[in-house]
C-alpha cells in the first residue's frame, strides 16, 4: 500500500487513464504547467503538448471545444480552475452539453469530464471559495460527483473517465493535502453508488465532498458520548443513491444532512424533500440540515470561520435531534 | 421533415425539431439555438480531428447578431491559436433577429473579425452561388493544406422574416424587393440560360427538386408521432441511471 495526498493521487488517475486509453486528453487554463494546484504537473512531459493543452482564459470557449471534441471522438478532461468560474461555462453546460445526447435523440454521447475545484480552505474570499454544485443538479443529462478522500477521488475519477457521460468532478480544495492509503486489492467505485463511511444506529449523517471528514469527526465525538451515528457519503449528487440513504434511514431513524454549501434550494433541501415523500414512515422525527449561512465568503480568518459550517454545527444539531445535551 | 415536425422518425426523434437538427451519420454534429454555442463546439470538433490525425474539417454557419457573443471571439483566438481545421461561414444578413447591423455593432464587416487573430478571411456575395462555391472551396483547400481556420462573410439577405408569421415591420418594401432582385436561385437560372442551357431541362430539375420535397412533407405526415412512453429516453446512456435519478 502507497500513501498519496489527493493532488499526488489525481495525477495518478489522470496518468492512469492517459496510458490506458488515447482518446483521453486534458486542456485547461495552465493545466500543462499543472494547473493552480498542481495537480497536472508534470503530465505535459510525458505525453506531450497536443494531449495536454493549455487553453486562454476562455470557460465559454474551452468548455464548448471539449464538449464538441467529445462529440467527434476525444475524451477530453477539462479542468475549470473554480468553480466559481464555472458560472462562465454554464451556458454550454446546461444549453448543449447535457442535452446533446437527448436533443439528437440518442445519436451521439458526450463523454467528458469537467474537474473543477470548489470550496473554502481559508483567505480566498467570496469569488474562489464558493460551493455551487446546486446549480448543476438541477441539470439532465449532467452527472454530479463531489470525492470525499484521495483514494475516493481516485476511484472516482477514473469511473467518470470511463463512464462516457458528461460528469462535472468536483473537488474540494481543503482536501487536496489530505493523505490516504491506497490499498492493493482495490476496485473501482460505480458512478451513482453511495457508501456507507461509518457504520452506526442512532442518526444518519448524510454528506458530500469535505464535509464528510467533518462528518467523520463529530461522529468519532459522538461515540464517546455514546451517541452511534452513521456517516454517508454520496459520491454522487446528481443522481442521488435514495436506495443506500433508505437502507440507512430505515436502520436509524434520523437524519442529518451536512453541506458547506448555502442552504437555501441545495442540495440537502432536495434530499431531505425526496426522504420526506418516500421514507416519511421511517422517520422518528423531522430531517435536519447543516450547511453555511446565506451570505458571501468573507475574506478574513475569523468571518470565514464564523460563517462556515463545521463539526460543531454537526454536533450541535445531532444532540438537538437524539434529546441529549 | 420528419424531425421539423416532431415525428417518431425524424432525425432526433421528435427531441430536437427545427432548432437542434442532428445528422451525426453525415456529420451533420448540429445547430443549436443558441446564439454562437455552435462555434466552440465546432472548433471541438476540429481539435478532435486534428487530434486524432483524421483528414476531417469543421465547417460551421452562423449570422452576423453571432458576433456579439463573447464565445464568438474565444473561439476565434483558439482556432488560430491551435491552427484547427475549420471553416467559418458568417451569413451576414444585415440583422440580428429585429436589429440591424448599424444598430448592433460599429463594426460592419464580420470578416474584420478574424484579421486581429490571423484568420485568413474574406468577403463575398453570398447571394452569387458561383463565387461560394470558388470562394469555399478555395479555403476548404488551404484549410486542408493546414494553414488554420478561414472565414468567409457571405453578404446575403433575408428573403422571408426571422419566423414563420414575422410582419416584418423593421423593413422597407424597397429594401425587400431590391433583395427579391438577387435572389440566389433566380440568378444561378439567368446564368444557366444565358449560357445555353435549355429552360425545360432547368424546370425538370426544380420540378423535381419541388416533387423530393413534397414526397418527403408527405412521408414525415405519415409518420408516427413519438410514443409518449419514451419521454425519458436518452437523458443519459444507462436506464439504471433513470431509476436512481427519480
Amino acid at each position: 500500500m502507497a500513501v498519496h495526498t489527493f493532488i499526488n493521487i489525481l495525477k495518478r488517475a489522470l496518468d492512469e487513464e492517459m496510458s490506458h486509453d488515447s482518446a483521453v486528453h486534458l486542456l485547461g487554463e495552465d493545466v500543462a504547467a499543472g494547473g493552480a494546484f498542481g495537480v497536472t504537473r508534470g503530465l505535459v512531459d510525458k505525453y506531450g503538448d497536443h494531449r495536454v493543452k493549455n487553453t486562454p482564459i476562455s470557460e465559454a470557449a474551452i468548455t464548448g471545444l471539449a464538449t464538441g471534441a467529445a462529440l467527434a471522438g476525444l475524451k477530453p478532461v477539462l479542468e475549470i480552475m473554480f468553480i466559481d468560474f464555472a458560472t462562465l461555462a454554464l451556458d454550454c453546460l446546461l444549453n448543449q452539453t447535457a442535452k446533446y445526447r437527448y436533443m439528437s435523440g440518442g445519436q451521439v454521447t458526450v463523454p467528458l469530464v469537467v474537474r473543477t475545484q470548489a470550496g473554502a480552505a481559508g483567505g480566498a474570499a467570496a469569488q474562489h471559495s464558493q460551493s455551487l454544485e446546486t446549480f448543476f443538479i438541477h441539470i439532465p443529462g449532467l452527472i454530479v460527483v463531489a470525492p470525499s478522500s484521495p483514494v475516493e477521488a481516485y476511484g472516482l475519477l477514473k469511473s467518470a473517465i470511463r463512464y462516457g457521460e458528461p460528469v462535472l468532478f468536483i473537488e474540494h480544495k481543503r482536501l487536496y493535502t489530505m493523505k490516504e492509503e491506497l490499498p492493493d486489492d482495490y476496485t473501482l467505485p460505480t458512478i451513482g453508488q453511495a457508501r456507507v463511511a461509518r457504520e452506526g444506529s442512532d442518526i444518519t449523517i448524510i454528506a458530500y465532498s469535505a464535509m464528510v471528514q467533518t462528518a467523520l469527526e463529530a461522529a468519532q465525538t459522538l461515540a464517546s458520548q455514546g451517541i452511534s451515528a452513521e456517516v454517508l457519503d454520496l459520491r454522487t449528487l446528481l443522481p442521488l443513491d435514495m436506495a443506500t440513504i433508505a437502507q440507512s434511514v430505515s436502520k436509524t431513524h434520523r437524519v442529518l444532512i451536512a453541506q458547506e454549501a448555502v442552504l437555501n434550494g441545495g442540495v440537502a433541501a432536495e434530499i431531505a424533500a425526496r426522504i420526506c415523500s418516500e421514507l416519511f414512515d421511517e422517520l422518528d422525527g423531522p430531517v435536519e440540515r447543516v450547511g453555511c449561512p446565506f451570505a458571501p465568503i468573507p475574506f478574513a480568518p475569523e468571518l470565514e470561520r464564523a460563517l462556515l459550517p463545521g463539526k460543531d454545527d454537526i454536533l450541535r444539531a445531532v444532540h438537538r435531534m437524539v434529546g441529549h445535551a | 421533415m420528419a424531425e421539423i415536425i416532431g415525428r417518431d422518425t425524424g432525425l432526433c426523434r421528435g427531441r430536437g425539431g427545427s432548432m437542434h437538427l442532428v445528422d451525426a451519420a453525415n456529420g451533420v454534429l448540429g445547430a443549436t439555438g443558441v446564439v454562437a454555442g455552435n462555434l466552440a463546439l465546432a472548433a471541438g470538433a476540429a481539435w478532435a480531428a486534428q487530434a486524432q490525425g483524421k483528414p476531417d474539417i469543421s465547417v460551421v454557419f452562423f449570422g452576423d447578431g453571432a458576433t456579439g457573443a463573447g464565445v464568438f471571439h474565444e473561439t476565434l483566438n483558439l482556432a488560430a491559436l491551435w491552427k484547427l481545421p475549420i471553416l467559418f461561414v458568417c451569413e451576414n444578413n444585415g440583422y440580428a433577429e429585429f436589429t440591424s447591423r448599424e444598430e448592433h455593432s460599429n463594426v460592419n464587416h464580420v470578416s474584420a473579425f478574424a484579421s486581429p487573430y490571423h484568420i485568413q478571411n474574406k468577403t463575398i456575395d453570398g447571394n452569387d452561388l458561383r463565387v461560394v462555391h470558388a470562394e469555399a472551396g478555395t479555403a476548404i483547400a488551404g484549410i486542408r493544406a493546414g494553414q488554420g481556420p478561414y472565414l468567409l462573410e457571405c453578404m446575403t439577405f433575408r428573403m422571408a422574416g426571422h419566423y414563420v408569421g414575422d410582419a416584418q415591420q423593421y423593413r422597407s418594401k424597397e429594401e425587400m424587393a431590391a433583395m427579391l432582385e438577387k435572389c440566389p436561385i433566380e440568378r444561378l437560372k439567368r446564368h444557366l440560360l444565358e449560357s445555353g442551357v435549355d429552360a425545360a431541362e432547368l424546370d425538370a430539375i426544380q420540378n423535381d427538386a419541388t416533387q423530393e420535397v413534397l414526397a418527403a412533407s408527405d412521408r414525415a405526415r405519415a409518420a408516427p408521432r413519438p410514443d409518449p412512453a419514451s419521454v425519458m429516453d436518452d437523458v443519459y446512456t444507462s436506464p439504471e441511471l433513470h431509476a436512481i435519478t427519480g
